[in-house]
């Protein structure tokens, strides 16, 4: 079970406000569910940033929080909510070393970097080079623009993961 | 057991008031929804 799990637990009273409603509430039409059980991300202005899906066991739900409060932070447009998606996405891939949602996790580690102004070289090779080099055949390291995928072979530290 | 393991997620069960918290807080919405028996 993935919500009695205290990391789950502790991770949505972090950033989140709780909602759980019956398929049947009224309100759920908008939300425009197709299977269940779903848990979507969004703000209170009624905007979607995050959907996942079925039932997910805690260590990847905790990496469907972090994606989801990430996108959030990055449709903010200021420094220091981009900052906090890099922090909170580096934090998910400092967690544990794999995972289904770990491509993911870098692409999207990736574009906060590149949001919050590292658009180096260095910087370039090292996300999506981990990318590329981990899970080639991954949908997300399709997803990398192809002149960024000249990348080094080498394993540097991730930035923003403060190890 | 630890106390958040006790106190478990306290969820929201009305919508309006979920969205009155989560714009007085500033926090995200985390939206659970099931079929409920």
């Amino acid at each position: 079970m993935t919500y009695p799990d205290p990391a789950v637990i502790a991770a949505v009273a972090e950033a989140f406000i709780p909602l759980r409603v019956d398929l049947r509430d009224p309100h759920v039409r908008e939300l425009n569910v197709v299977w269940l059980p779903t848990v979507i991300v969004r703000d209170h202005r009624g905007n979607e940033h995050y959907r996942n899906v079925n039932a997910a066991p805690p260590a990847d739900f905790l990496d469907v929080l972090a994606l989801g409060e990430a996108h959030a932070r990055l449709k903010e447009g200021r420094p220091a909510a981009h900052a906090r998606a890099e922090k909170v996405l580096a934090d998910a891939l400092d967690r544990r070393a794999d995972g289904p949602l770990h491509p993911e996790l870098l692409y999207w580690h990736a574009i906060a970097g590149y949001f919050r102004g590292n658009q180096d070289g260095e910087f370039r090779d090292v996300v999506w080079g981990e990318l590329s080099r981990r899970y080639p055949d991954s949908i997300w390291a399709h997803r990398v623009p192809e002149y960024m995928t000249q990348v080094a072979s080498a394993s540097p530290k991730r930035p923003g993961s403060g190890t | 057991m630890t106390a958040v393991e006790r106190k478990g997620i306290a969820w929201e069960r009305d919508w309006d008031a979920a969205i009155h918290r989560a714009r007085q807080d500033r926090r995200l919405l985390l939206i659970d929804v099931e079929k409920e028996h």
